[in-house]
């Protein structure tokens, strides 16, 4: 049961992660 | 292995027609971007400097944000709203919390409960909320995400008709935040309440969505 549910939540930080250091760095003059 | 596909099946299933989906989206999604450069007079991007570009990144954080505050809100509403007939409602006097008991906390968790079902105290409200909190937390970064790269995607546009930036503060109140935001809320509101609503008359046999086929449509709370 766990590792589905681990591997959801993973993908879920990774994909949120990205998209706030993408969003950030591109701000900042990326 | 056999087992392990068979007994996870609906998430590898959504996992898999994610990836696939948000592939399609990256190849469409460049595409577009770069017809509306070209008729700007600027650069193409490859698919890899796409993936990074602030454009991708709010077009996924947009629909990510809305999937998860209708989840939010439907997890949270159905605990004190009801809808007479549907499969998605309680029946109608367990509107609320609920008692102890029929939550199986405290002293009436049973041996097989989590552990923090059991032990009282903050962790107990803490896991009996673990849901909503996912899913709210899910939702207010994912917003956030799509506020900080919609505001550097916005600027860019700016930048490229010669117009000054705004800051993420002013963004926040821009009719092209707001519009993201809206459209995607009102297709997911609309689609969720037509789920409950709908499925007051409607069937589909076998699926834990759907009252059991011959159910009567005043059967309220009752799963097929």
């Amino acid at each position: 049961v766990r590792p589905m549910f681990t591997a959801y939540l993973i993908f879920i930080a990774l994909g949120l992660g990205y998209a706030i250091v993408i969003g950030v760095a591109r701000g900042l003059g990326g | 292995m056999r087992r392990f596909l068979r007994e996870h099946s609906l998430g590898l299933f959504f996992g898999l027609i994610f990836l696939l989906a948000l592939f399609g989206q990256a190849i469409a999604g460049r595409a577009e971007f770069n017809n509306h450069q070209l008729t700007q007079g600027l650069a193409q991007l490859s698919l890899p400097s796409y993936l990074v570009s602030a454009d991708f990144v709010t077009d996924v954080m947009e629909n990510w944000q809305s999937e998860f505050l209708q989840f939010l809100l439907y997890i949270v509403a159905t605990v004190w709203l009801l809808q007479r007939g549907s499969p998605e409602s309680k029946e109608l006097d367990k509107a609320g919390l609920e008692s102890d008991e029929d939550q199986k906390v405290g002293k009436y968790a049973a041996d097989d409960s989590p552990p923090w079902a059991r032990v009282g105290g903050l962790r107990t409200t803490i896991y009996s909320n673990s849901l909503a909190l996912a899913m709210g937390t899910i939702f207010l970064l994912s917003w956030l995400a799509q506020s900080i790269s919609g505001v550097t995607a916005y600027n860019e546009d700016q930048l490229s008709q010669l117009q000054a930036p705004i800051s993420w503060a002013s963004y926040i109140t821009s009719a092209d935040f707001w519009s993201r935001t809206l459209q995607n809320w009102q297709s997911e509101f609309l689609a969720v309440g037509t789920m409950a609503v709908l499925s007051i008359y409607l069937r589909q046999r076998g699926s834990p969505e759907s009252k059991p086929v011959g159910s009567a449509h005043d059967a309220t709370g009752v799963e097929g």
